[in-house]
């Protein structure tokens, strides 16, 4: 029965509906999505096995835009249209929240929100309660941040609120140039070429100049939409809407929406459009330069580190925090069934593959290590945004793999690859 | 007999504490050759281990404490590449001494445990702000037991972060259930950090002091006996090796390596004492001048002005909410000294056009080594409406310039007044 209901469980999530989407519009803003809480539900471990290592690798939280690039188009644009008597009276009073909204994020590009930084804690939390017999020792808790302020007070964060849970912890945090190699995307290492890449990016170019086309939103604003359209480009300015209203989701307290300005079937194509594109980008879609690679050096350290902690024999947790350029590719490599489904079909391709799933703010991917005692059987569990995950081995006790295993399929994918690094000297 | 005479030996004692404290001398360096590293001085922590108590029914509700960054790297490894290609091309030449390869071998192993760390807060840098961290909870317990709400605000530095990072962490140890907010923003800058683009104009005195200083500088780095020591060939060296450079470099490297303890390498026997006694007076001097501390020179620390009146509004927010607090700041060298002279701290003043003698009345190293900081504790009581304050700097009480009948406490509008009166 148990299992039965597992599985249709995990054959729910697998697949996207629109019906999902229309239920929960937050998810459509995907990168940009609030981290969406776990099931909550945690397979209790084979007889006699105990937690004793936590390995993560999470993303910063919620966050401001990278930059105001997009505010500065909006607003410039939306300034020479009302100086022209262009915007209609709901144009200038969406100008007006622009302004608000840029004002609140001006100096503070890419920055943490308090939101991302609540993201953090309630994750802390949850490692700390879910694993009450590990968390509750005086263990070493190592973390390391990418060298990004918003990754760096996210780690703050998650140590904060397991110091105060656990005061006796050993927490060490660093930041450091030293350790970028693996944290984010390692572009010493050689990415093989794919002939597939240009068609793939041309059409990736259509179909986003198509869910983003402006159409609607040129008619809300403008009272002349073809004369707009002069000196305004329909889809850079929608694209810029659509990514400060999905940010708008990482500021709740500032209680200003922008979602008035697309329907929901726009604001879910607005998803589409970037879902497809992460696919591509990252090199999950099918015939997609595997930009990947890049990424193969945090595996290398997961799998170095894990091993050094079994040999030791004692207990700890190991943090990362970096980006969701790293979580998407890294649960791809890892083979996690979230990320597998890619399609070149960019139409269709959201109904397998969503961003919300795997790269929300604060998106991250656990791996739970358990022992027992008397025994040499180390088993693991994946865990995507802390739901239990699959992974392409077979195993006698999922979701728990035998270690022995896992380490054998990752470390022959690694020979496979032939990970080769650019020369550092250049030739002439 | 002896009862009676205990307070003016008491009184004899505290007065030769403090002469000494103002006062720097050579042997006083001597004694603590690391001193010569200036800015580079590990946190040495606090020489008083009693506080004063604080006049009868005054309890602590506010803290306000801005710091630099604990130990860290070096801001570049300039200074090692440099060092290590002389010394590597001197070697193939066959021109290394003994010594000269023992140099060379350290320098290795110094580099690739620096290599891609540059400007980081070292291990020891956190280890410094989680004890500062401590010895606050320790000495503020009554306060800092309680459910405080805490804002903590960094430089954008990441070494400046990773120090508030562990100073938070400590607190949250001692006491779960405070409530700590970091941030790290360029939106706050202005409140953490000195503001660059304030310019005050160049004065007079300025050229002339500057010269004085580059000849204590460049007097101070003869490296005659230097490459006497590392090299075998003088003729040959002098064909490559620009032996002020060198000696620059050297300096840097050996004084740094006192902040990655863990390393378990010295360079400092490089130099003689007094050549690194002649080289800090040098940067000793370039640090008070490039702030503006010596009377006459380009009044640089206005760039600080801004971060001291919010020190001082918040202060202020929070006596008139009532609400007990803490707020922490962390940022730079060249943000906590300008600080400490616009404070007015005895530690800052007595800058001398003496350029020569300076250090004798002000010394960096005991402003602002690694993990530097300034602690405005602020008291009141039940039934009074006057609200005292005093200061810390590098967590020892000191002093400012405001008359007061219970120091090292202040009245905090007679601090105010004379901040409105200073500049």
């Amino acid at each position: 029965m148990m299992c039965l209901a597992a599985g249709l469980c995990l054959a729910a999530q697998a697949q996207t509906s629109r019906t999902e989407l229309m239920a929960h519009l937050d998810l459509a803003t995907g990168n940009y999505c609030n981290y969406p809480n776990p099931s909550g539900h945690i397979t209790p471990a084979p007889d006699g096995y105990e937690p004793f290592y936590v390995t993560h690798y999470g993303r910063h939280g919620a966050r401001y835009m990278t930059s105001d690039k997009h505010y500065k188009y909006t607003i410039g644009k939306m300034d020479t249209a009302q100086a022209q008597g262009l915007l209609t009276e709901y144009g200038k009073e969406i100008l007006q929240r622009l302004n608000v909204a840029a004002a609140n994020a001006y100096h503070r590009d890419g920055d943490l929100t308090e939101l991302g930084g609540r993201q953090h804690r309630a994750i802390a939390h949850r490692l700390m309660v879910n694993y009450p017999s590990l968390m509750k020792q005086a263990i070493d808790v190592r973390a390391n941040s990418s060298t990004v302020r918003r990754c760096m007070l996210s780690m703050a964060n998650f140590c904060q609120e397991m110091i105060s849970m656990n005061p006796s912890l050993n927490i060490s945090m660093d930041a450091s140039e030293h350790d970028m190699y693996y944290m984010i995307a390692n572009d010493s290492i050689v990415i093989p070429k794919s002939d597939k890449d240009d068609a793939l990016y041309e059409k990736l170019d259509v179909f986003r100049h198509k869910m983003l086309n402006g159409r609607h939103q040129f008619e809300l604003l403008f009272n002349n939409p073809e004369a707009a359209g002069k000196f305004i480009d329909h889809y850079k300015f929608t694209d810029a809407l659509w990514n400060i209203a999905a940010d708008m989701y990482c500021l709740p307290e500032l209680n200003l929406s922008f979602n008035d300005l697309f329907t929901d079937d726009e604001f879910i194509d607005g998803f589409r459009a970037y879902n497809a594109s992460w696919c591509l980008w990252e090199g999950l879609m099918p015939g997609a330069q595997p930009n990947h690679y890049a990424h193969y050096p945090l595996l290398i350290n997961f799998l170095d580190e894990a091993d050094l902690m079994i040999k030791s024999g004692k207990s700890g947790v190991r943090l990362r925090f970096g980006h969701d350029s790293t979580v998407l590719p890294f649960a791809f490599i890892l083979g996690m069934k979230e990320a597998m489904q890619g399609t070149d079909d960019m139409e269709d391709l959201h109904n397998h593959f969503a961003l919300f799933r795997l790269i929300p703010m604060a998106g991250n991917i656990q791996l739970i290590f358990f022992r027992k005692q008397g025994s040499d059987d180390i088993l693991v569990k994946f865990l995507m945004n802390e739901n239990e995950t699959s992974i392409p081995i077979t195993t006698d006790c999922f979701p728990f793999y035998h270690w022995k295993d896992v380490e054998s399929y990752y470390r022959n994918m690694l020979k496979q690859a032939n990970i080769t690094y650019k020369d550092k000297i250049k030739k002439k | 007999m002896m009862k009676n005479r205990r307070p003016v030996l008491w009184a004899i004692a505290l007065l030769t504490a403090l002469t000494v404290q103002a006062q720097t001398s050579q042997e006083e360096i001597f004694n603590d050759i690391y001193r010569t590293g200036s800015n580079y001085f590990a946190y040495p922590g606090p020489s008083q281990k009693e506080l004063t108590p604080a006049p009868k029914g005054y309890v602590p509700f506010y803290i306000s404490h801005y710091g630099r960054h604990g130990s860290r790297y070096m801001s570049h490894n300039d200074y090692y590449v440099t060092a290590i290609n002389k010394l590597d091309s001197a070697k193939q030449f066959g021109i290394l001494t003994a010594k000269g390869e023992d140099v060379l071998n350290k320098l290795r192993t110094g580099y690739a445990d620096a290599w891609n760390r540059d400007g980081d807060l070292s291990k020891l840098g956190a280890r410094q702000h989680r004890e500062i961290a401590h010895r606050m909870y320790e000495r503020f317990t009554e306060l800092l037991s309680q459910p405080l709400k805490i804002d903590a605000k960094s430089s954008t530095s990441r070494r400046c972060m990773l120090s508030m990072f562990n100073f938070c962490q400590e607190l949250q140890a001692q006491n779960p259930t405070l409530d700590i907010t970091m941030d790290a923003s360029k939106h706050d800058m202005k409140f953490v950090v000195e503001d660059l683009s304030i310019k005050p104009a160049a004065t007079p005195q300025s050229e002339v002091y500057e010269q004085q200083r580059s000849t204590i500088f460049e007097g101070a780095h003869n490296p005659a006996r230097l490459m006497t020591s590392l090299f075998t060939d003088q003729t040959r060296a002098k064909q490559f090796i620009d032996g002020r450079e060198l000696m620059e470099a050297l300096y840097n490297v050996a004084e740094d390596l006192q902040n990655v303890p863990e390393l378990n390498i010295s360079l400092i026997d490089v130099f003689t004492k007094e050549e690194l006694f002649n080289m800090w007076t040098g940067y000793n001097a370039g640090w008070l001048l490039s702030t503006g501390l010596v009377p006459g020179s380009t009044p640089i620390y206005l760039q600080q002005k801004e971060v001291l009146d919010s020190i001082v509004s918040k202060a202020d927010q929070v006596i008139l909410a009532g609400e007990p607090s803490v707020t922490l700041r962390f940022s730079h060298d060249s943000s906590v000294l300008p600080l400490t002279y616009l404070l007015g701290l005895k530690e800052a003043m007595g800058g001398t056009s003496d350029i020569q003698n300076l250090y004798k009345h002000i010394s960096i190293d005991k402003i602002i080594p690694m993990a530097a900081n300034i602690q405005m504790v602020f008291y009141r009581k039940s039934d009074a409406k006057d609200v005292l304050v005093k200061f810390l700097l590098n967590e020892n009480e000191t002093t400012i310039p405001v008359k007061t009948d219970c120091a090292p406490y202040y009245r905090w509008t007679d601090v105010k007044v004379f901040l409105n009166h200073r500049f």
